[in-house]
């Protein structure tokens, strides 16, 4: 699923943001809740199972369609489907841009 | 058939005949499940209902491959996990069900995102079949399938099938009921258990942490937090896997799954794209779905907020209109004939002239008020609701409204619950089952009992336009609204938690289908009618005792302090109030008949006895106050006794409370 970019490339080639922020239009990559995949908080697990359930899993790719307004949910296309997202949710998921040719001058 | 002991109907073996297969459909939701389960019983010889269960199940017995077997259409779900709140209608019936095989359905046209539900299924340890649902769409698309490479895969049979035409539904089944068969023989000893080594295709660690679980003491496991929650106790029963493995439900290894879901549900997403890559050939470029175009626009702010407005005042306006329009003729024709036979056989049968007049209040106005209440709001709103459910319009309201009712500890699916409150609030309390947690179903409720019905909401403009105006009346209701929405803020800062974030696919809009909204209509107003109209009968029987024997006017006494002294209302005015609790459309009638009584004829005009203050206190403190013995029976069915009483106090004090301030600011009191 995911393309053999080692780690390092990855985090030099694209900022990570959560997904309430991240641009409409733009595929991500989902990388985690809140930013500790593997040492999830009580309600952190709750919401992941949850996202699971819809196929947002770590490693899969969304992209963001639509903010409603006044804080509204985020809708987001995954695989083939649409799924919204309350903006609570969206703002604790980091995503990450997937870049297709890292290279050198794109790191910070 | 018997109601068992929730308790017992887990550890009950199957279904009435324990011989004939039960084959579940099982799905996420907008799969055409229905469809396809409408299709397959196009041939049925029989419905029956499961016992023990609240929510309706559609069972039907089928004849397939030589022989008989149950069909069992289970809720859509999108996940077997119970933390997930989908799940727990879901497993509720499973266990009522005791199905001996799954048919799972798959959108053909995503097999990615489905195969992971049949995973969950498969690894239950019953077998499954797998249909390959909306096959006909997926042709159209030019999206194929190669179902043998898949049924390798999956180790169980694969069909392409499609509801709307019937392809492929009678081999799914055929396929379903012979596995639901060796099952059956397994169970009964007349057959001896293959040996089901199930294939490994999780990864090796997954597999390992799913076998050292299966292995431990099964007595160990519990089915999760959901039931402390409360969620899964509703009907009273609390599931230990270990019992679900000890009468072979589900596995060991099924038990373990669900236990480490965590673990293995990842695992089966990645082994579900995989899949589905490699069987599904696809054109280069699909277009969306029209379904899928129209959901996208429906959220939209143009059209998706103009589109909700027309579409809300169109579900009022139809109630309305439809309602009031039915309730005329059935009224009338009730007068004309049940109505006279009634009182003649009361009247010839029972010797007391007051104990008949008593019962003609419950037998011929109590079966009226129902006549004309129930059936022409009730039944319609069942159906305008059955119309938007079906359609798929549900997720985009819910994803709509979802920041307006987050402020009050709401998600999006409390929106259609509530809209229905406006029409009747029992349908809508009925409603509050699609919420996923117990604290979202309380303030739901809670909002719903506080937002007035048609019934009240015609008490407040007939005690208010004629007498004081339509100014007055509008502020009755804007008092109102205000009143709920703080009783709602409040109830969210009383009851600890918080509420379950929305994270909902959305669904296609398709054209309903008219068989089946019926269908679902008619079996929600049934359930309504055998919970609603006894207590109805019974309440109007003793509001007319009361009435007839002259013991209402023993209660002013006791009511006069609250009446006279807090509310500044006429005496009789308090037992209007208390007795509306009973029959709240008759609040008005009420007040008018006991005034005639205690003040002469001249009294018919409420107008005349009451000032506009009066009438404007009397109005809000009707309209906010618990709404009717149906409601509590609604409430106390789906939430507790407990839970129900408190909310009916929580009301009747913020009515008070507000009826004496307003009491005083208008002069009244």
């Amino acid at each position: 699923m995911q393309n053999s970019e080692s780690p390092t490339q990855d985090l030099l080639s694209a900022e990570a943001v959560f997904l309430d922020r991240a641009a409409i239009g733009t595929p991500v990559v989902f990388e985690a809740i809140d930013g500790r995949a593997s040492s999830p908080s009580g309600s952190d697990r709750d919401v992941s199972m949850v996202l699971g359930a819809e196929g947002i899993i770590p490693g899969v790719e969304l992209t963001p369609e639509r903010r409603l307004p006044f804080g509204g949910p985020v809708v987001v296309r995954v695989g083939r489907t649409r799924v919204a997202l309350a903006r609570s949710v969206a703002r604790r998921l980091l995503v990450r841009e997937r870049r297709p040719d890292p290279t050198p001058e794109d790191g910070r | 058939m018997t109601a068992c002991h929730p308790d017992e109907r887990i550890l009950a073996v199957g279904s009435d005949d324990p011989h004939i297969p039960t084959i579940a459909l099982v799905g996420r939701p907008n799969v055409g499940k229905s469809t396809l389960f409408a299709r397959a019983t196009g041939r049925y010889a029989e419905a029956s209902n499961v016992p023990g269960t609240t929510i309706s199940l559609q069972r039907r017995r089928i004849e397939i491959d030589g022989g008989p077997a149950w069909l069992i259409d289970l809720p859509g779900t999108v996940s077997l996990d119970m933390l997930v709140g989908d799940a727990v209608p879901f497993w509720s019936l499973l266990l009522g069900a005791r199905p001996d095989a799954f048919l799972v359905v798959a959108d053909a046209n995503d097999l990615g995102r489905h195969l992971p539900l049949a995973l969950a299924c498969r690894d239950l340890g019953l077998p499954i079949v797998l249909a390959a649902n909306l096959a006909d769409e997926a042709q159209a698309r030019g999206v194929s399938v190669d179902t043998g490479r898949l049924a390798q895969l999956l180790v169980a049979p694969v069909h392409r099938t499609s509801g709307r035409t019937g392809l492929g539904v009678t081999a799914a089944l055929e396929d379903a009921a012979r596995l639901g068969r060796r099952v059956v023989a397994v169970r009964e000893g007349t057959a001896s258990p293959r040996s089901t080594i199930p294939a490994s295709v999780y990864p090796p660690d997954v597999e390992a942490a799913i076998a050292r679980r299966a292995a431990e003491d099964a007595a160990a496991h519990s089915l999760g937090a959901a039931v402390a929650d409360g969620a899964a106790a509703a009907d009273g029963a609390t599931w230990e896997l270990g019992d679900l493995v000890g009468v072979g439900v589900i596995s060991a290894r099924g038990a373990a799954t669900l236990e480490l879901a965590r673990l293995v549900d990842p695992a089966r997403w990645r082994i579900g794209e995989r899949w589905a890559a490699e069987v599904t050939t696809a054109r280069e470029r699909t277009r969306r779905r029209l379904s899928e175009r129209l959901a996208s626009w429906s959220i939209a702010p143009w059209p998706g907020i103009p589109l909700f407005i027309a579409v809300t005042l169109g579900l009022l306006l139809a109630m309305m209109i439809i309602g009031s329009a039915l309730a005329a003729g059935l009224s009338t024709a009730w007068a004309a004939t049940a109505s006279p036979a009634i009182t003649a056989v009361l009247n010839a049968v029972v010797p007391d002239p007051t104990v008949a007049r008593s019962l003609r209040w419950g037998l011929d106005d109590g079966i009226l008020s129902m006549l004309a209440v129930g059936i022409p709001y009730i039944l319609t709103f069942y159906v305008l609701l059955a119309i938007i459910e079906d359609s798929g319009y549900m997720t985009s309201v819910a994803v709509l409204t979802d920041r307006v009712l987050g402020l009050l500890g709401l998600s999006g699916r409390a929106s259609i619950p509530i809209l229905a409150a406006t029409g009747c609030n029992v349908p809508a309390i009925y409603g509050t089952r699609l919420l996923t947690s117990r604290r979202e179903r309380i303030l739901a409720a809670f909002l719903i009992t506080m937002t007035p019905c048609s019934a009240r909401i015609a008490v407040v403009s007939g005690a208010l336009v004629p007498f004081a105006g339509v100014g007055p009346a509008l502020a009755a209701f804007a008092t109102i609204a205000g009143l709920t929405i703080v009783g709602g803020l409040l109830a969210n800062r009383m009851i600890p938690g918080r509420q379950q974030p929305v994270v909902l696919e959305l669904a296609p809009l398709r054209r309903p289908v008219i068989a089946h909204v019926g269908r679902k209509a008619w079996w929600r107003f049934r359930a309504f009618v055998r919970s609603a109209m006894p207590l109805m009968i019974a309440g109007s029987i003793v509001l007319g005792f009361l009435y007839e024997t002259g013991a209402i006017w023993r209660l002013t006494a006791v009511l006069d302090p609250v009446t006279v002294g807090w509310l500044g209302l006429p005496s009789f005015a308090g037992l209007a109030l208390v007795f509306a609790f009973l029959r709240k459309e008759l609040a008005l009638q009420l007040l008018a008949t006991l005034a005639i009584v205690e003040l002469g004829r001249g009294a018919a005009s409420i107008g005349s006895f009451m000032t506009p203050g009066q009438l404007f206190v009397y109005a809000v403190v009707t309209a906010v106050s618990f709404p009717c013995i149906a409601t509590l029976g609604a409430l106390m069915g789906e939430l507790g006794r407990r839970t129900a009483l408190t909310m009916s106090a929580g009301t009747i004090a913020i009515a008070l409370v507000a009826g004496g301030i307003l009491a005083r600011v208008v002069g009244a009191a």
